[in-house]
C-alpha cells in the first residue's frame, strides 16, 4: 500500500481569509517617504511557533516602522508583535496580542524572524532577522522571552532577512545562520531609475556590494561564535532565503542559500563546522540555461518520493520560478520545464513558498506569496502610493513532478492584489489542514484558513529533536514496511519566515491507521506504528521500535 | 429532421455570415476607424529622448488614421509604429500597433515574429511559441532561422523538449554555423538525455562563438551526468553569461528604429554608475548595434563586459575598437588589459608594446609590460622598469611603482634591496595591505630584522588576518609566528592557509604551502617571503 490517492475533484475553495474574525489587526510599515531606501521594499515575515506549549501555534509578526537618517531606531513606535493562540479557549481560529507580556521588545527595523530551539530546552526560540542589528529572544518556557543578544554575540549587524536554526555539528544545539543582503546605508544610498526611465523606482541588489552570511556556531550556556570565516563561508553575495537540510544524505545537515540575481550557494556540510559551496556542479547555482536567477524564497521537499530533497526557489517576474529535481546524491537537474511551475509564474515575482499538502490528496502543493519589486506601470498609472501589487498563486500537485495553477479555484481569498513578502505554513485550529499567513510589504498581515477538500484524511507528526529538527527525516511506510514518502521537519525555509515545525501527511481517502518511520539525526531509524489518522502524533524518541535500514522508495 | 438546437445553430452561423459580409463591404474610412487606437504611452517619467521621438509617434498615428486610405499602406504605418514602440520597450503599444497591422493585412509572418518577440520578453511563452508558429508557417525569408530558434528556446522553457529538438535540428540545417542554434540542439538533447551528442554541439558552438559563456553551464552538466565531473569542473570555469548569437534581420531592423546611439550610451553609462552592469551592457549592446563604429560606445561596453567577466565579449569590442582606432594608445592599451584576463599574455603583451610605442609618455603601458616581465620571470628587466617609473612618477603614482620595484627586487632575489625599498614606502607612511603583508614575509624569512621590527610585523599580519582571514593572511602570521618561534600557532594558521587553498581547489598550484608547513613543523621557520610563482609576482 503506497499513499491512498484522493479523487481528483478539485475542491470547492481552498482558503478563506479570516484575519479579522482571528482578532489579528497588523500591517507591516514600511516607512517609505518617496525617497527609495532600498530595505523598504524587502520586507516582512511571520513565525508560527507554539511558544507556550499549550499545542496550539502562535504568531509571532516583524514590524519594519519609520526608517530613515533621522529616525532614532530604538525609539521607533512600532515594533514585532507576539500573537497567542486561543482557539482552544474559544472555540474558533483566535489571536491575542501578548507582545507585552511575553516580554518582546524589538523594534528593530524587521526584515525576517527565524524559529527553532537553539538551546534544546523544548521550547521554540526566535531570531529576529533586522535591518541592523538581529536579536536573539530565548524562550523562557513560562511564556516569556528574555533578549539574549548581547551575551549570545548574535547582534548581526548586516542588513539580514531570513535565518535558519539549526544544529549543524551535531552536538544537539541550534547554530544561527543570519542570511544576509547587501551593503545599504543611508550614506551610500543611491538613486536608482528603471532602464529607459527617468521615473526613480528600487534599486536592484547589483547598485549595492553584497555582504557574506553569517553561521554563529552555538557554544552553549547562550553563548555562540561567528565561524563565518573558518567554516568557509567568506562568499558574499545577496542572500534572501535559506533551507537547512541534508540534501547529499551524507548524515549532516547542509545549507541552500537563495541568492537575488547572482548564483545560489550550496554550502555541503564537510563536517567539524566546515563547509563548501559545490553549487555549480550540483546543478543549483544557476538554471537549465546557465543563467543566474533573482532568487527569493525557498523550500525543500520530496515531492516526487524519490526519498530526496527536492528544492524549490522563488524569483523575480520575467524569470521562472525553479524545480531542481535531487537525483539523490545530491546533484541536481532544473525541471521547471516539464513541472508546469514555470510560465504561469513569469508575471510575478515570487518570495515566500512551501511544498504543503493543502488539499491532503498525497501530493504535495505550492503557494506562492507574490509582490513587485519594481513598480508597476498600471498601477502607477492609476495613482496607486505603493504599487508593487501581485496576487498570489496556488500550484496543485498532480504527480509529484508536474503541478498545476489551482489560483483561479482557491476561492476570493487569492482574488486578491497586496505586495506579497514572507509566508508561515502551519495548522493554526489543528485540523489537519496546513492554514497559510502572508505578510506584506505596506500591506495587512492575512490569515488563510484551509478549508480545502474537508472529508480528506491525514496524519499529524511532531518530532521532539530540539535543534536536529533539520536533520530528521519522516518517511511514511507502505503496508509492506517500505518507505513511500518522506516528509521533512523544518521551521526554515519560505522567505523571512518560519513555519509550523509538525508535518500533516494527507492520506487521501484513506482512513487507516498507518506506520512512520523517523530517521534521527544521528542516523539511526525507529519505526512506530498504528498511527492513528486525522490526529497528531508526538514521535519521541524511544517509544517507537528500532527499525532495520529500509530500501529507498 | 434537424432537431431545434441544431437549427438554432445553423441560424446563428448564418447571422455571422450576414454580418461578415456586411462588414466587408462597409467603406474602408469607416472600417479604419473601428481599428483600436494605441493607448498613449505614460511618457512623463520616459527619458527626454525617448519622449520625444514617442510624443511623435502618437501625433503620427492620429494622422495617418484620418490621411491613408490603402489599407496595406496604414498596415505599414502601424508596422513602423509598433517598431518605434518596440524599439523602446513600449511592448504593450507596439503589441496593439501590430495586431491592427494584422487586422489590416492579415497572416503576416514577420508581424507574428514580432509579436512573437514580445510574448517572450512579456514572459508569456506559450502565447510566443503560438506567435512563432504563425510566423513560421509561410515564413518571411527572414524569420525562417531566428524564429525556430526562439521558438525552440520557448519550448525548451515550457518543457515540451522534443519539439525544441525538432525545431534546434532544422535551425541548424538551415544555418549550420549558427551558435544559437548549434547551443539549442545541445540544451535540448541534454535535457532529453543525450548527453554525447549534447556534450559534441555544445562545444562545437563554443568552438564558433567563445564568448557563449552560457552554453559552458549546459556542457558541464551533460559532463557531470557522464561522470566526467573534473571536465565538468573546468567547463563551469569557464561559464558565464554570454548567449548564444544569431543573425536576426527583423530584430535589426527594428533596433534602428530606436534613438540615436547616444541615448543609450548615455542610459549604458548611467547604469554602470549605480553598479547595475547587467542593464548597462543591454543597453550599450544597444548602442552598439545602431553605431557599431562608435569607439566611446565600445570603450564602455568593453568596461562594463569586463566587470561582468565576459571576457570574450569585451575582447571582440576592443578588437573592433583598435580597427576603429589602430592610433589610439588607449584602444590598444584596453585590448591588452583583456587579453590579460582571458589569459593570453603574449596577445596582451603585443597590445602593450603597441600602446607604448603611441604613446611613449603614458606609464600605464610601460607598466603592464613589467608586470608581465615580472609574471614571466624577468624580475630584473621589471625592477628596472619599475625604478624608471617610480623616478618619473607624480606623488600620488609614488607608492604604487615603489611596491611593484621592490617586489621586482625581491623576484630577482636580491633580498636585502627589496627590503630597502619597501621599508622606505613603509616609512612614507603609505603602508597599504600589500605592503604590510610583503615586509611582514621579509621581516620574517630573509630580511633584516630585530626584535622591534619583529614585533611590529606581527602586529601587521595579525591586523591583516583579522581584518580579512583569507589564505594568504593566514600565510603571512604563520610566517611571522614561525619567525617569533611560535611554531605550534604557525602550524595551525598554515593549516588554515592549507585549507582555504584545498577549498579554491589551488593546493596542487600551492606546493610552497605544504613545504613551509614541514618547516614549522621541524620548528624552522620560512625560508623566503614568497615562492617565485607566487601568485603576487602574476598576472593571471
Amino acid at each position: 500500500m503506497g499513499l491512498a490517492l484522493g479523487a481528483p475533484a478539485a475542491p470547492a475553495a481552498w482558503f478563506e481569509d479570516v484575519t479579522a474574525a482571528a482578532g489579528v489587526d497588523f500591517r507591516y510599515e514600511t516607512g517609505a517617504d518617496g525617497a527609495f531606501r532600498f530595505p523598504e521594499i524587502m520586507g516582512g515575515g511571520a513565525a508560527l511557533l507554539d511558544y507556550d506549549g499549550d499545542g496550539w501555534l502562535d504568531l509571532y509578526l516583524v514590524q519594519g516602522g519609520d526608517f530613515g537618517p533621522g529616525v532614532d531606531a530604538a525609539g521607533r513606535p512600532q515594533r514585532d508583535r507576539l500573537y497567542r493562540n486561543v482557539t482552544g479557549e474559544r472555540g474558533a481560529l483566535a489571536f491575542v496580542d501578548v507582545t507585552e507580556a511575553a516580554g518582546i521588545e524589538a523594534r528593530g527595523y524587521g526584515q525576517g524572524v527565524a524559529a527553532g530551539d537553539y538551546d534544546g530546552d523544548g521550547d521554540a526560540d526566535l531570531y529576529v532577522l533586522n535591518f541592523g542589528p538581529n536579536q536573539l529572544w530565548r524562550n523562557d518556557g513560562d511564556g516569556t522571552f528574555t533578549d539574549v543578544t548581547e551575551a549570545a554575540g548574535v547582534g548581526d549587524p548586516a542588513w539580514s532577512v531570513s535565518g535558519t536554526i539549526a544544529d549543524l555539528d551535531g552536538d544537539g544545539d541550534g547554530e544561527l545562520v543570519s542570511v544576509n543582503y547587501v551593503d545599504y546605508s543611508f550614506d551610500a544610498h543611491r538613486d536608482c531609475q528603471a532602464a529607459g526611465s527617468s521615473r526613480t523606482d528600487y534599486c536592484s541588489p547589483s547598485a549595492y556590494a553584497p555582504v557574506t552570511d553569517t553561521l554563529y556556531r552555538n557554544d552553549g550556556n547562550d553563548r555562540f561564535s561567528d565561524v563565518t570565516s573558518a567554516a568557509g563561508m567568506d562568499a558574499p553575495q545577496p542572500g534572501l532565503g535559506v533551507v537547512a537540510a541534508d540534501f547529499d544524505a551524507d548524515g549532516r545537515v547542509d545549507l541552500y542559500v537563495a541568492n537575488d540575481g547572482e548564483p545560489n550557494q550550496y554550502w555541503l556540510n564537510r563536517g567539524n563546522v566546515t563547509f563548501i559551496d559545490e553549487a555549480f556542479l550540483a546543478g543549483n547555482a544557476v538554471n537549465a540555461s546557465g543563467a543566474a536567477e533573482a532568487g527569493m524564497g525557498v523550500d525543500a521537499a520530496d515531492p516526487d518520493r524519490t526519498g530526496s530533497l527536492d528544492l524549490f526557489v522563488t524569483h523575480l517576474v520575467r524569470e521562472t520560478n525553479t524545480l531542481y529535481l535531487n537525483d539523490g546524491k545530491g546533484w541536481f537537474t532544473d525541471a521547471t520545464g516539464r513541472s508546469g511551475l514555470g510560465p504561469p509564474s513569469l508575471p510575478k515575482t515570487g518570495f515566500g513558498t512551501a511544498f504543503v499538502d493543502f488539499d491532503r490528496d498525497g501530493w504535495l502543493d505550492l503557494y506562492v506569496a507574490n509582490g513587485a519589486v519594481v513598480a508597476e506601470s498600471d498601477q502607477l498609472a492609476a495613482g496607486d502610493p505603493w504599487p508593487y501589487r501581485q496576487p498570489d498563486q496556488l500550484f496543485a500537485g498532480v504527480d509529484g513532478r508536474t503541478w498545476r495553477d489551482a489560483t483561479a479555484e482557491a476561492g476570493p481569498a487569492l482574488d486578491v492584489s497586496l505586495s506579497g513578502r514572507g509566508a508561515a505554513f502551519g495548522d493554526l485550529d489543528n485540523d489537519g489542514a496546513v492554514d497559510v499567513v502572508v505578510a506584506h510589504s505596506g500591506g495587512p498581515i492575512r490569515i488563510l484558513r484551509n478549508v480545502a477538500a474537508p472529508g480528506r484524511h491525514w496524519l499529524g507528526l511532531s518530532v521532539e529533536t530540539g535543534a536536529g529538527l533539520h536533520g530528521t527525516a519522516l518517511w511514511l511506510l507502505d503496508a509492506d514496511g517500505r518507505r513511500a514518502a518522506r516528509f521533512r521537519p523544518r521551521t526554515d525555509g519560505s522567505y523571512a519566515s518560519a513555519s509550523d515545525a509538525r508535518v500533516v501527511v494527507g492520506l487521501g481517502d484513506e482512513a487507516t491507521a498507518r506506520s512512520v518511520e523517523v530517521t534521527w539525526p544521528d542516523g539511526t531509524a525507529e519505526r512506530f506504528d498504528g498511527l492513528a489518522p486525522d490526529r497528531y502524533h508526538a514521535l519521541r524518541r524511544g517509544r517507537g521500535t528500532e527499525s532495520p535500514r529500509n530500501p529507498e522508495p | 429532421m434537424i432537431d431545434r438546437p441544431l437549427r438554432r445553430r445553423a441560424a446563428r452561423a448564418l447571422f455571422l455570415l450576414f454580418c461578415f459580409i456586411a462588414a466587408s463591404s462597409l467603406p474602408a474610412q469607416q472600417r479604419w476607424s473601428e481599428l483600436p487606437a494605441i493607448p498613449v504611452p505614460e511618457l512623463e517619467s520616459a527619458a527626454p529622448p525617448v519622449r520625444e521621438v514617442l510624443s511623435r509617434a502618437v501625433e503620427q498615428e492620429q494622422r495617418f488614421r484620418r490621411q491613408i486610405e490603402d489599407p496595406a499602406a496604414l498596415a505599414n504605418a502601424y508596422l513602423g509604429l509598433g517598431d518605434v514602440y518596440l524599439a523602446h520597450d513600449y511592448r504593450e503599444q507596439a503589441r496593439r500597433a501590430y495586431l491592427n497591422v494584422l487586422d489590416l493585412t492579415p497572416d503576416r509572418s514577420e508581424v507574428h515574429y514580432r509579436l512573437g518577440i514580445i510574448a517572450s520578453a512579456d514572459g508569456r511563452a506559450e502565447d510566443a511559441v503560438a506567435q512563432y508558429d504563425r510566423a513560421l508557417r509561410n515564413a518571411h525569408p527572414d524569420v525562417l532561422v531566428p524564429g525556430r530558434i526562439r521558438r525552440g528556446n520557448e519550448l525548451l522553457e515550457l518543457g515540451r523538449v522534443d519539439e525544441a529538438l525538432d525545431d534546434f535540428s532544422r535551425a541548424v540545417e538551415l544555418a549550420p554555423d549558427t551558435p544559437a542554434a548549434i547551443g539549442g540542439l545541445g540544451r535540448a538533447q541534454l535535457r532529453s538525455g543525450r548527453l554525447e551528442e549534447a556534450a559534441r554541439n555544445l562545444r562545437r558552438a563554443l568552438e564558433i562563438q567563445p564568448a557563449a559563456t552560457s552554453l559552458h553551464h549546459s556542457l558541464a552538466m551533460a559532463l557531470r551526468e557522464l561522470g566526467r565531473v573534473d571536465a565538468a569542473r573546468a567547463a563551469l570555469q569557464q561559464a558565464g553569461d554570454g548567449e548564444a548569437g544569431f543573425a536576426d534581420p527583423v530584430l535589426a531592423s527594428i533596433q534602428m528604429q530606436s534613438r540615436s546611439p547616444q541615448y543609450y550610451l548615455e542610459a549604458g553609462l548611467a547604469q554602470a554608475g549605480q553598479g547595475n552592469y547587467e542593464a548597462a551592457a543591454d543597453l550599450l549592446g544597444r548602442a552598439d548595434a545602431l553605431d557599431p563604429g562608435d569607439p566611446d560606445i565600445l570603450a564602455a561596453l568593453g568596461e562594463v563586459l569586463v566587470r561582468l567577466g565576459r571576457v570574450d565579449e569585451a575582447v571582440e569590442r576592443f578588437e573592433r575598437l583598435v580597427m576603429i582606432r589602430p592610433d589610439s594608445a588607449d584602444a590598444h592599451l584596453y585590448l591588452g588589459q583583456a587579453l590579460q584576463r582571458r589569459g593570453d599574455l603574449s596577445g596582451a603583451e603585443s597590445a602593450y608594446r603597441e600602446a607604448a610605442r603611441l604613446a611613449p609618455g603614458d606609464d600605464r603601458p610601460t607598466a603592464a609590460l613589467a608586470r608581465l616581465d615580472l609574471h614571466a620571470g624577468r624580475a630584473a628587466g621589471a625592477a628596472e622598469a619599475f625604478a624608471a617609473l617610480l623616478a618619473a612618477a607624480e606623488d600620488d603614482d609614488r607608492e604604487f611603482y615603489r611596491y611593484w620595484f621592490g617586489m621586482s627586487r625581491l623576484a630577482a632575489g636580491d633580498c636585502a634591496a627589496a627590503q630597502r625599498t619597501l621599508e622606505q614606502g613603509a616609512e612614507s607612511g603609505a603602508l597599504n595591505p600589500a605592503l604590510a603583508q610583503a615586509l611582514a614575509r621579509i621581516r620574517a624569512t630573509c630580511g633584516e630584522a630585530g626584535e622591534q621590527d619583529l614585533a611590529e610585523a606581527l602586529a601587521w599580519a595579525e591586523e591583516l588576518y583579522y581584518a580579512e582571514p583569507t589564505l594568504e593572511s593566514a600565510a603571512t602570521l604563520a610566517m611571522v609566528y614561525a619567525a617569533r618561534g611560535r611554531f605550534t600557532d604557525a602550524v595551525d594558521l598554515q593549516a588554515q592557509a592549507i585549507f582555504e587553498a584545498l577549498k579554491q581547489g589551488r593546493l596542487d598550484a600551492r606546493p610552497d604551502l605544504q613545504a613551509d608547513m614541514a618547516r614549522y613543523r621541524e620548528e624552522r621557520p620560512a625560508e623566503r617571503p614568497f615562492a617565485t610563482d607566487h601568485p603576487v609576482f602574476r598576472v593571471d
